[in-house]
């Protein structure tokens, strides 16, 4: 509390901010009350992501890998506190990163310039139909098993990378849900976790079709699990980790 | 008639499960047993459902989960994990710590427990707050344990109760009521001698806390010496009759749920669909095979694909087993050789001759051992489905019956359509061709374990030969009948003929031959390791 001109005491900006935390926390509380499975299920696979991304510690793009799962962790917490949109925009920079950083595992001259700021990184690029990330002829060089399957997962992060975009410029028709306050709104958390459970679905995919062949022989089944735990109904999958196939 | 169709439970997301179940009263009521409290064994032929059934039971407790708190922990086992998995006592620690990784994982994802390492725990100043759970703890110790590769030494390996103190904590902690382990395919990916431990492990897996439910397949499966089939787990077997009421309805429903297109062919196309339904005896997954071949549905291309698969595939399938159990060679080899060259042309030959139809036979149960399980494997291959035992003979005796496989019998006719018509409309289920403890068909099974006794190198076998006797199934009377004889061991008796038995006082051709099925039953698990 501050004395104003007038003698009066009035809240200071301490109090303002506190009371908004308290705000916050109590939509924390409820959050991890009422989304208790979707926040876990988001967070395995965070877990999981990080668990491929140990393994690259050696390599370049791995400081870009941990970068983006550390935005990943302030959207969590955004999200889970109210501040959606804001909890948007660091989801879209997870999924921004992560593909950067497998787009320059494969394109060191880019990475060099990009860490220089001498060029950007588009997203268009990452996604490229032809060149892409997760297009049929990049996968088929590093993971051949998954080529039928990789457009399905371009195809959800393309879509998942543009309603984060809606967010982060404000596009009517994605921000007219948000709360107007700092409130807690269970509609928009649950579609912010589904949105998040799918880019990290996607990078978890992505991240398996760029390894595979270098990790997963020398593997002691940790990164198996991660990836029998999210894709065990797909084919590819089923196939790189000897499990049964039909007629089996 | 080509579709894309889901062949297996693996193809689907937890979520969809439910989309594509159709269930009878006979599913309804597994899965309410895999959802409850007492350990189970779910035995059943390749394609009938057991992994569809175990994923419903797991969708159906996470949906519940609020209210009932029971944790669901779906497990397999891959064939790719097991090639770098230890041998000996180690491959207990490597399986201990893969179940419990599962428990904290199915945990985690429920949000039951947060994850070690997540990165919203990171983004804390001054370093994550969360610290391992006491079950990640000793998942770690078993991993460190089987890691050390010391199969000799057992004291490296820590002991399983450890497993349920730290599942206690876990229920306790997290208001669980218990956590239930739905294992799939354990006794097909392993080998006999890790079958053998996992089953004693199910045996020790057991606390109010936690219970473990395990699909297997008939004829295969080494259960070990210390668990017994009928007091550590209830038996429940995945048999689809088909002569229940609405079994071509419950048929119809999953190929609708599939595909649309197919739906209306097989409307149009009824009697036809019926035909076929009632050829894949019971099994799903044979039908959808069936009826994803090319082409549109009509007869033609029926005919073909059922001439096809029931008079070559299913036998192709069933003979490469042996490559898998090779001890197991001669049974398999036999089996296919007893129901193509037997039984088929005999129900066949009557079949043509008379109104009423079977496809069933009975097999006494003094009928050598050796055959029991020859039968045995021939349910894995779903050429036989196993109906009830106890029943009587038109002459004399009790046994089991079995169903033959209809595809199988409806391929012997050219026109498999017409006469698989002819065999549903006539047939009388509870007449056989029947086959008595001592029927000719059994005599070249007679030497049996005596030449695999001979030829085998297997260290599991020879180790179960050296095996006193007193471990055997027999009555005292029995017993004190092969102590008059001198023999010792189960290798012993298993040498010994039943014309040999018989020369004790009051052991007639039944009790010879119950000695010896008893003697032949310890060891039949142990062909193959």
């Amino acid at each position: 509390m501050t004395t104003g001109a007038m003698g009066s005491v009035e809240p200071g900006i301490r109090a303002h901010l506190m009371d908004l935390h308290a705000s916050a926390a109590t939509y924390l509380d409820k959050a991890a009350s009422d989304f208790a499975p979707s926040l876990g299920q988001l967070l395995q696979l965070d877990v999981d992501v990080r668990q491929w991304a140990d393994r690259l510690a050696d390599r370049p793009e791995a400081q870009l890998l941990s970068n983006a799962r550390r935005e990943l962790g302030f959207a969590t917490y955004s999200a889970a506190s109210g501040l959606y949109l804001q909890a948007f925009a660091n989801l879209r920079l997870f999924l921004e990163l992560s593909f950067a950083a497998v787009y320059f595992s494969v394109h060191e001259l880019e990475r060099r310039r990009w860490m220089e700021d001498r060029a950007d990184f588009r997203w268009s690029k990452a996604l490229d139909p032809t060149d892409g990330v997760l297009a049929p002829a990049f996968v088929r060089e590093f993971s051949p098993m998954a080529e039928a399957e990789c457009q399905r997962f371009a195809s959800l992060a393309a879509a998942k990378y543009r309603h984060c975009s809606q967010f982060i410029h404000g596009k009517v028709v994605a921000t007219d849900g948000l709360p107007p306050t700092l409130l807690y709104s269970p509609l928009v958390l649950a579609d912010w976790v589904d949105t998040a459970v799918a880019c990290a679905q996607a990078v978890l995919y992505m991240l398996y079709c760029r390894y595979r062949e270098s990790l997963l022989p020398g593997d002691d089944g940790t990164l198996a699990e991660t990836l029998e735990h999210s894709f065990s109904h797909l084919r590819s999958i089923r196939q790189a980790l000897g499990l049964p196939l039909d007629g089996a | 008639m080509s579709a894309d169709l889901f062949f297996r439970a693996e193809d689907l997301r937890r979520e969809d499960i439910h989309r594509y179940l159709v269930e009878t009263t006979r599913d309804r009521s597994i899965i309410d047993q895999l959802k409850g409290g007492s350990p189970i064994v779910l035995k059943g032929s390749r394609g009938v459902g057991k992994s569809f059934l175990l994923k419903a039971a797991e969708a159906e407790l996470v949906r519940e989960f609020e209210e009932r708190r029971v944790l669901p922990v779906y497990v397999t086992f891959a064939t790719a994990g097991l090639l770098n998995a230890p041998t000996g006592v180690s491959f207990l620690a490597w399986m201990i710590a893969k179940i419990c990784n599962r428990i904290v994982r199915a945990s985690a994802t429920l949000g039951v427990t947060m994850p070690d390492g997540t990165a919203v725990a990171s983004i804390r100043a001054g370093g994550s707050m969360s610290h391992r759970s006491r079950l990640e703890t000793v998942e770690q110790d078993f991993e460190n344990s089987w890691r050390s590769r010391k199969p000799a030494d057992t004291s490296t390996v820590p002991e399983a109760g450890i497993v349920l103190d730290a599942v206690e904590d876990l229920c306790v902690h997290a208001k669980l009521t218990r956590v239930v382990l739905l294992i799939d395919e354990a006794a097909h990916v392993f080998i006999p001698e890790q079958q053998r431990q996992f089953f004693t492990l199910m045996r020790n897996l057991r606390s109010p806390y936690v219970v473990v439910k395990a699909a297997v397949y008939p004829g295969t499966t080494s259960f070990g010496p210390h668990f017994q089939p009928t007091h550590d787990a209830a038996f429940l077997s995945l048999d689809r009759a088909v002569t229940d009421d609405g079994y071509s309805d419950a048929m119809r429903e999953i190929v609708r749920r599939q595909s649309q297109p197919l739906a209306r062919a097989i409307t149009q196309y009824g009697e036809d669909f019926d035909t076929v339904a009632f050829a894949a005896t019971g099994n799903p997954r044979v039908l959808l095979k069936i009826l994803s071949r090319g082409g549109t549905f009509n007869r033609r291309n029926i005919q073909e694909s059922m001439k096809e698969y029931y008079r070559n595939e299913i036998w192709a399938e069933h003979s490469d087993l042996a490559a898998r159990y090779r001890g197991h060679t001669e049974l398999i080899d036999w089996g296919r050789r007893f129901i193509q060259g037997a039984v088929l042309p005999e129900h066949y030959a009557r079949n043509t001759k008379r109104s009423e139809q079977i496809s069933t036979i009975w097999i006494h149960r003094d009928a050598p051992v050796a055959a029991r399980a020859a039968l045995q494997l021939l349910c894995y291959s779903g050429i036989l489905q196993e109906g009830p035992s106890g029943i009587k003979s038109r002459s004399d005796g009790v046994g089991t019956r079995y169903i033959v496989n209809f595809g199988c019998q409806f391929a012997m006719d050219s026109d498999p359509v017409q006469y698989g018509l002819q065999v549903r409309v006539g047939l009388s289920i509870s007449r056989s061709t029947e086959y008595g403890m001592s029927h000719a068909s059994f005599e070249s099974l007679g030497e049996f374990a005596l030449s695999r006794a001979e030829q085998s190198v297997n260290r599991a076998y020879r180790a179960r030969l050296k095996d006193d006797l007193r471990r055997l199934d027999l009555t005292r009377f029995q017993r004190s009948k092969l102590d008059e004889l001198g023999l010792n061991t189960i290798g012993d008796v298993l040498s010994t003929t039943e014309l040999s038995f018989k020369r004790a006082a009051y052991v007639g051709p039944v009790r010879a031959r119950q000695i010896r099925n008893a003697a032949l039953a310890a060891v039949l698990e142990y062909l193959t390791g």
